[in-house]
């Protein structure tokens, strides 16, 4: 039976995963580009679990964040998310692939991002002041291409593998791993998990 | 078919990119983890009381998807 469940799983992925991916990555994104408010936290510390077997990564990942939600303290979590990503100068931990992938921020990652996501029609937004290669901006643009019809899983799969793949993973686990994350080490957890599972998926080779 | 929006509204007040409003009205609309939204909004009423199924939902295909 348990054989039977984990062949169907990939199956299953691709038919009625579309959504659940889009639908993590958009969380992904809301609780990295800004401190999560009071009705979002509400949502995930209501997640339920109907599911008496093992639970896996993502369940393990999903289960700690409900927690962690329904423990948060909403006026703390603007000073940890502070901390963490913004800081006096610089964060914990630097939000922006450039920085991790040369060293440098708005390096030549960032140009080559800025013309995929030309290429694409993607567009930031008028308001948004950060460069392109946040984070939170690269997981809105997998919830676009995911949710987009015109857009292939071919697409998908190139843009995760040349703009997330080669430093996402890094970065949640530097999430986890920083002194002030509280909260946004379970968001740490699920991003890297959600990485793995992800580039399993789109069958992208890790180096 | 009417629009929905203030929650939507609320959680992605700000989204980075243009446009982005549109993948995160599914969230917005149903629960934050949990929406299981096929075709478009428009044609997708969502209340309340589905809502606790579909996130149920989510995290069990997620256990699924976690053993791939």
């Amino acid at each position: 039976m348990q054989g039977f469940v984990q062949e169907q799983s990939s199956v299953q992925a691709r038919a009625g995963g579309s959504e659940l991916r889009m639908n993590t990555y958009t969380i992904l994104a809301s609780l990295l580009h800004n401190t999560p408010d009071p009705l979002l936290l509400n949502h995930l510390s209501g997640m339920e679990s109907a599911d008496s077997g093992e639970p896996g990564t993502m369940g393990r990942a999903w289960m700690a964040l409900k927690q962690a939600a329904a423990e948060a303290e909403p006026s703390q979590l603007a000073g940890e998310y502070q901390d963490l990503f913004i800081g006096l100068g610089r964060g914990e931990v630097v939000p922006f692939g450039s920085w991790h992938l040369t060293g440098f921020l708005m390096d030549k990652p960032l140009s080559d991002l800025r013309d995929d996501l030309q290429a694409l029609g993607i567009v930031r937004d008028d308001n948004e002041k950060d460069p392109e290669d946040h984070i939170a901006a690269l997981c809105e643009t997998m919830a676009l291409l995911i949710q987009a019809d015109d857009v292939d899983e071919q697409m998908e799969r190139r843009f995760f593998a040349c703009h997330l793949h080669p430093w996402a993973s890094r970065f949640f686990r530097e999430v986890q791993e920083a002194d002030s994350a509280k909260f946004y080490r379970h968001v740490g957890y699920l991003g890297q998990s959600f990485m793995e599972v992800e580039s399993h998926y789109l069958n992208v080779r890790t180096h | 078919m009417n629009k929905k929006p203030v929650q939507t509204e609320t959680i992605h007040r700000r989204s980075f990119l243009k446009g982005a409003a549109v993948a995160t009205t599914a969230i917005g609309a149903g629960a934050a983890v949990g929406v299981a939204q096929s075709g478009s909004v428009e044609d997708t009423p969502v209340n309340d009381q589905k809502k606790g199924y579909r996130e149920t939902e989510h995290i069990r295909e997620y256990y699924r998807l976690a053993r791939l």
